[in-house]
């Protein structure tokens, strides 16, 4: 059988996002970041997990833990209630 | 006839260990219905285990809590437990609840085309926030708490009898309840900021196959 039953997965739950945040963006996910409790862990995606401070870096990298931040902000964004309860 | 609940806990890192604690809330209810529940914790959530009491004991409720991705689950230091085109057929007929990021993207859409089976899990990354300090502690995380009661009411609605559709609805409707309180003036704004987080997880919480299916 062609698989590997060991394999292991962490971190490959994060995809690559298609879009381009502009710095606008990253600027806005930041500040609501800052805003989070001290002491926060964001818990994202096959036992990634990240602080506070992490998650502000991650964006500022734009690596792909800062993409997802960013997706999640902008999904917030344009939120459409009608999707979510269909 | 004694109706088996499966449940696999891996416990292996912190955000496993919050799933597990939480977990305590719908296993009290299952017991109090009088569930059969088979508790695959720590090293038993694995590959083995997990296809043995499928194929032979054949719960009715099949709880995951663990890592996944787009076509699979794991269990105990993230070993692969189900996989879309390998054994999702282990789960025909069954009521399904993978609290792990995105398994309904593929596993959900595969499992759910076998007949009279429910799939319910998240369609992208499931978003956990925790206070650090309560790590050692984590059922007394309220914070956490917003996220995992909302999650945990798939479960316990689906043991109370109800079909997945209605379970799935009645805690996108917790999430969003929790997302009213945090709006109100009343809350802090470090509180207020997780809003976006528990949007994420209500949106992605997801339901394929039969939605008229109960335990």
């Amino acid at each position: 059988m062609n698989f590997d039953k060991n394999k292991n997965n962490k971190g490959s739950a994060i995809k690559e996002n298609i879009f381009q945040y502009s710095d606008d963006v990253k600027d806005l996910v930041v500040a609501r970041l800052e805003t989070l409790p001290s002491g926060a862990v964001i818990s994202i995606g096959s036992g990634k997990e990240l602080t506070k401070n992490e998650a502000i870096q991650s964006v500022k990298e734009g690596n792909e833990t800062g993409q997802k931040m960013m997706e999640i902000e902008m999904s917030f964004l344009l939120y459409d209630e009608a999707i979510a309860f269909n | 006839m004694t109706k088996r609940l499966l449940l696999t806990r891996p416990d292996h890192d912190y955000a496993t260990r919050y799933l597990s604690a939480w977990a305590e809330k719908f296993l009290n209810f299952a017991k109090k219905k009088n569930y059969s529940i088979i508790d695959l914790r720590r090293e038993r959530a694995n590959f083995k285990e997990v296809e043995s009491v499928l194929q032979k004991r054949k719960p009715c409720f099949v709880i995951i809590n663990g890592h996944g991705d787009d076509d699979l689950l794991t269990g105990y230091k993230n070993e692969m437990l189900l996989r879309a085109g390998l054994n999702s057929s282990l789960l025909q007929g069954k009521i399904i609840y993978a609290i792990s990021c995105r398994s309904a993207r593929v596993l959900g859409e595969e499992a759910g085309q076998y007949e009279n089976t429910a799939y319910v899990g998240y369609k992208d990354d499931f978003i956990l926030i925790y206070l650090e300090e309560y790590r050692t502690r984590p059922a007394e995380d309220k914070l956490a708490g917003l996220f995992l009661d909302p999650s945990n009411l798939v479960a316990i609605s689906l043991l109370k009898g109800h079909a997945a559709g209605k379970s799935v609805l009645r805690a996108r409707q917790e999430f969003f309840r929790n997302i009213q309180k945090l709006l109100t003036s009343k809350t802090k704004t470090e509180d207020s900021s997780i809003i976006r987080y528990l949007l994420w997880d209500m949106k992605n919480l997801t339901l394929c196959g039969n939605r008229d299916k109960k335990i």
